[in-house]
C-alpha cells in the first residue's frame, strides 16, 4: 500500500522546535495566532504549524479548526 | 539424607509412551506459527495493532516508549481501516499514513524547504485525541484524492466526517463520543449542509450503497474528469446523486415509483434490482437484458445490480449478465442491507454486482487538450469525449 509521511512533533520536543523555527518567544508571549480563528496559540493548544510565504502559521486545536485546516490544504493542494 | 535418584529411565519410559504426542505437538505448532507468521506478513497492520496493544500495557507499566506507541496505533488503526476499503470500491487505491517524527534538529532543514505540515502530538495518556485528530488529517489527504478537488467543501468535509466515524467505530469505539461532540456542528443544518449530507451518508449506509455505490460512483468520477476546474455543474450533480440514492435507501420493497436511474451530467448510473420470484422463476432474463439494453441507449455508464443474496437469484444473475453487450463486470460483493418492508426496516442478505459500459465519457479541461492532445482527432471538448 502506498503511504504518504504525515510529520508529527511530541509535544516534549515543542519547545526546542519552535525555538528553533524562532517562534517560541512568539508562542510563550501571547502573539501567536491561530491561522483560521485568530485565537491565541499556547504550547498546550497548538494543533499544527506550517510554512506560508516564508513564515510559520498556526492551528490551534478546536475543531473548527482542525476541519478549516483539511479545507486549507485541499485548497492549496488542487491551487484553487 | 542424600537420595540419588536416577530419572533417565524414567524419562526414556515416557518419551516412549507419549513421545509421538510431544513430536505431534511440535509439528502442530511449528505450522500454526507459520500461519500466524504468514497471516502478519500478509496483514502488517494487523501486526502493527497487536504491537501496539502490547506497547500500551508496557508504557502503563512505566516503560519510555511512548511516541513508538502512538505511532503504531495509528498507523496500524488507520491503515488497516483504509485497506479494508479496497474490496467495497473497485479502483479504489488505498493511500496509508506513515508517521514521521521531527525534532528540532529537523527545524531548520526541512520547515521551510519541503512546504510541510506538523502535527502535535500529545502524551499518550491523550491518545485518543491524537488518533482524531491524525486519523481526520489522513482521511482528508489520502481518500478519494481524485475526485476531492471536484467537490463542494460541505461535499468533501462530510464525505471525510461519515468515513471518520466509521474509521472511529471500527478502530477504536471509545473515541466515537468525543469525536462526535467536537467534530459535528449540530447548529448547521438546512439542506445541503454538512449534517443533512451526513444524516443522507447514514441512511444510505444502512441500504449498503453508501461505499458501493455512493463511493464507487465518486471514484468513477474522479477518473472520468480531469484537469478541470470545480464547477457547479459536477457540485450539482453530487447533490443529486445523493438524493437519488437515499430515495432508493428508504424505498419500500416492491414499489415501483422510485426512480432508479440517475442521468446527471457526469454521474450516470442505474440500480438494477432482480428480485420478483415471478420473473426468476419463469426465466424472463429478457425482460432484464432489455431493459438494460434501453439503459444503455441513454448512455447510462454505471449499473448496480442488486438482488437477495440467494442461490436462485445469484443463478439468474448469473445468467442474466452474459447476455448483456458492451458492459463489464467490475465486482461484486455480499452485505447485509436495511430494506423498507411494508414500513419496517428489515435485515437482508444481498448480493451486488457492478457493470460499467465499455462507452465512457470522459471529461478534459479544454486548454489541457490544446496542450495535450494537439492534432488528435478528437472533438467536442467541452462536452466530453468518449473513451
Amino acid at each position: 500500500m502506498e503511504k504518504e509521511s504525515l510529520k508529527t512533533i511530541h509535544e516534549t520536543e515543542l519547545e526546542n522546535y519552535l525555538r528553533k523555527l524562532n517562534v517560541l518567544d512568539a508562542v510563550q508571549n501571547g502573539l501567536a495566532k491561530c491561522k483560521f480563528c485568530n485565537d491565541v496559540i499556547k504550547l498546550d493548544n497548538l494543533h499544527a504549524i506550517f510554512p506560508e510565504s516564508e513564515q510559520v502559521k498556526f492551528v490551534c486545536d478546536k475543531p473548527v479548526c482542525i476541519k478549516e485546516l483539511n479545507n486549507y490544504l485541499r485548497k492549496k493542494k488542487y491551487g484553487e | 539424607m542424600n537420595i540419588n535418584l536416577d530419572l533417565t529411565p524414567i524419562i526414556l519410559d515416557l518419551i516412549a509412551k507419549y513421545g509421538y504426542i510431544v513430536a505431534a505437538s511440535f509439528i502442530f505448532g511449528f505450522f500454526v506459527a507459520i500461519l500466524i507468521a504468514l497471516y502478519f506478513f500478509k496483514n502488517p497492520t494487523k501486526l502493527q495493532k497487536l504491537i501496539a496493544t502490547i506497547l500500551l500495557f508496557l508504557v502503563k507499566i512505566g516503560f519510555k516508549i511512548q511516541k513508538t506507541y502512538i505511532k503504531l496505533d495509528i498507523e496500524g488503526r488507520v491503515n488497516d481501516f483504509i485497506y479494508n476499503l479496497r474490496p467495497l470500491v473497485y479502483g479504489y487505491e488505498p493511500i496509508g499514513i506513515k508517521i514521521k517524527w521531527v525534532d528540532s534538529n529537523d527545524a531548520e532543514t526541512s520547515f521551510f524547504d519541503e512546504n510541510c505540515l506538523v502535527l502535535v502530538m500529545r502524551d499518550s495518556g491523550l491518545q485518543n485525541k491524537n488518533f482524531v485528530r491524525a486519523a481526520m488529517v489522513t482521511v482528508a489527504k489520502t481518500v478519494l484524492p481524485k475526485t476531492r478537488r471536484y467537490l463542494s467543501k460541505s461535499q468533501a468535509e462530510s464525505v471525510d466526517l461519515y468515513i471518520g466515524k466509521k474509521l472511529f467505530e471500527k478502530e477504536k469505539p471509545q473515541v466515537v463520543d468525543y469525536f462526535f461532540e467536537e467534530f459535528f456542528d449540530k447548529k448547521i443544518t438546512g439542506r445541503d449542509s454538512i449534517g443533512d449530507l451526513v444524516e443522507k451518508y447514514n441512511i444510505m449506509d444502512k441500504a449498503g450503497v453508501f461505499f458501493p455505490v455512493f463511493i464507487q460512483e465518486l471514484n468513477f468520477l474522479g477518473e472520468k474528469v480531469f484537469y478541470q476546474k470545480r464547477t457547479d455543474d459536477i457540485i450539482k450533480d453530487v447533490n443529486y446523486l445523493i438524493d437519488f440514492l437515499k430515495n432508493y435507501a428508504v424505498r419500500e420493497l416492491g414499489t415501483t415509483t422510485t426512480p432508479l436511474v440517475y442521468q446527471g451530467r457526469y454521474c450516470r448510473c442505474g440500480i438494477v434490482i432482480i428480485g420478483r420470484t415471478v420473473n426468476i422463476e419463469s426465466g424472463k432474463k429478457k425482460l432484464y437484458t432489455d431493459y438494460i439494453g434501453k439503459l444503455l441507449n441513454q448512455k447510462i455508464e454505471n449499473y448496480y445490480i442488486i438482488s437477495p443474496d440467494k442461490k436462485e437469484n445469484i443463478e439468474f444473475v448469473n445468467q442474466v449478465i452474459p447476455c448483456l453487450s458492451n458492459l463489464q463486470e467490475y465486482r461484486r460483493m455480499s452485505y447485509i442491507a436495511l430494506v423498507n418492508k411494508n414500513g419496517k426496516f428489515v435485515s437482508a442478505k444481498t448480493h451486488l454486482v457492478v457493470l460499467r459500459s465499455e462507452d465512457i465519457m470522459r471529461y478534459y479541461d479544454a486548454d489541457y487538450q490544446k496542450g495535450y492532445i494537439e492534432n488528435s482527432e478528437v472533438v467536442n471538448l467541452e462536452e466530453g469525449e468518449k473513451n
